[in-house]
């Protein structure tokens, strides 16, 4: 059983096939994965950062649960799904640990890691993200109009 | 009594040279050359710390994910605040707009000074006649 530490995927051909492939074999959903995007131009990177995307979902994988995988290109500024860092330095740092043989006890404590992280896995994760999404849009409802009627108050005490 | 042999790596023990008589002072423990242990010295628990960590942030995403979404989709709240909100707004308004739009109101008042200042009639430069 592996540590969950950052495993960078190398790959050139971003055909969905291949893309699949890598991802698979660098244990996408199993560990943090990380994957350099390499054209400059922001469309040529979005369409890979997209590639990448559905190749997470063909392999039924979440881009963020349990563990991140990250596009690093400077091309762009973020992706709607995958999480994103300009630089491979801006990874989480919390990720970065060098593979050793593990002892009795962080063997045994990396199983109670793997057990969680598979419960995480089994529950439905899209529709939970899509009841989050509504949730985060009803809130900015609840702010805007909150705030307007506290601006009313306001003017309402001071007019008094 | 068995002595307790501690192994020293190459540099240090050519660091060590010369104080041999002074290893004789410490009873019990006999100084050797040879390689170290890679986990010997590891006791800076830094792999227990970050497994302990990461244990810690997977049991959180699941009990938001297991319990905490769950009951908001059960019982959600944000539409009815909004609605209760609406209907504060509205009745801080019905008190609002009368107060502002009296013939006499402060905020009539104001925009009268700034209409009458920004409007003012240029001064005439012809003569009487």
């Amino acid at each position: 059983m592996k540590l969950p530490v950052f495993e960078e995927v190398k790959t050139s051909d971003f055909s969905l096939s291949i893309l699949m492939k890598h991802l698979h074999r660098a244990g996408a959903g199993k560990s943090p994965i990380y994957i350099h995007l390499e054209p400059t131009d922001p469309v040529l990177a979005r369409d890979q950062a997209d590639s990448v995307y559905e190749a997470l979902v063909g392999l039924d994988v979440h881009p963020q649960l349990p563990f991140p995988c990250y596009i690093i290109t400077p091309a762009l500024r973020g992706h709607d799904y995958l999480p994103h860092a300009k630089a491979e330095q801006d990874l989480p740092s919390h990720f970065r640990k060098k593979s050793k043989r593990l002892k009795n006890k962080e063997q045994s404590l990396l199983n109670r890691v793997r057990l969680v992280a598979d419960k995480l896995t089994n529950q439905d994760l899209p529709q939970l993200d899509a009841i989050v999404n509504e949730e985060m849009s009803e809130h900015k409802k609840l702010y805007k109009v909150t705030r307007e009627s506290h601006f009313y108050e306001l003017l309402l005490k001071a007019l008094k | 009594m068995v002595k307790k042999v501690k192994k020293v790596s190459s540099d240090k023990m050519k660091e060590l040279d010369g104080f041999e008589e002074v290893f004789d002072l410490f009873e019990g423990t006999e100084f050797k050359e040879g390689s170290i242990d890679p986990r010997s010295g590891d006791d800076t628990f830094e792999l227990y710390n970050f497994l302990e960590n990461e244990n810690m942030r997977l049991q959180l995403l699941d009990h938001l994910y297991s319990a905490k979404i769950k009951t908001l989709q059960k019982y959600p709240q944000s539409e009815k605040l909004t609605v209760e909100q609406h209907k504060k707004k509205f009745q801080i308004l019905s008190q609002l707009v009368p107060l502002v739009s009296s013939h006499d109101s402060a905020f009539n008042e104001e925009m009268e000074r700034l209409f009458n200042k920004a409007y003012r009639p240029a001064p005439s430069t012809e003569s009487g006649d």
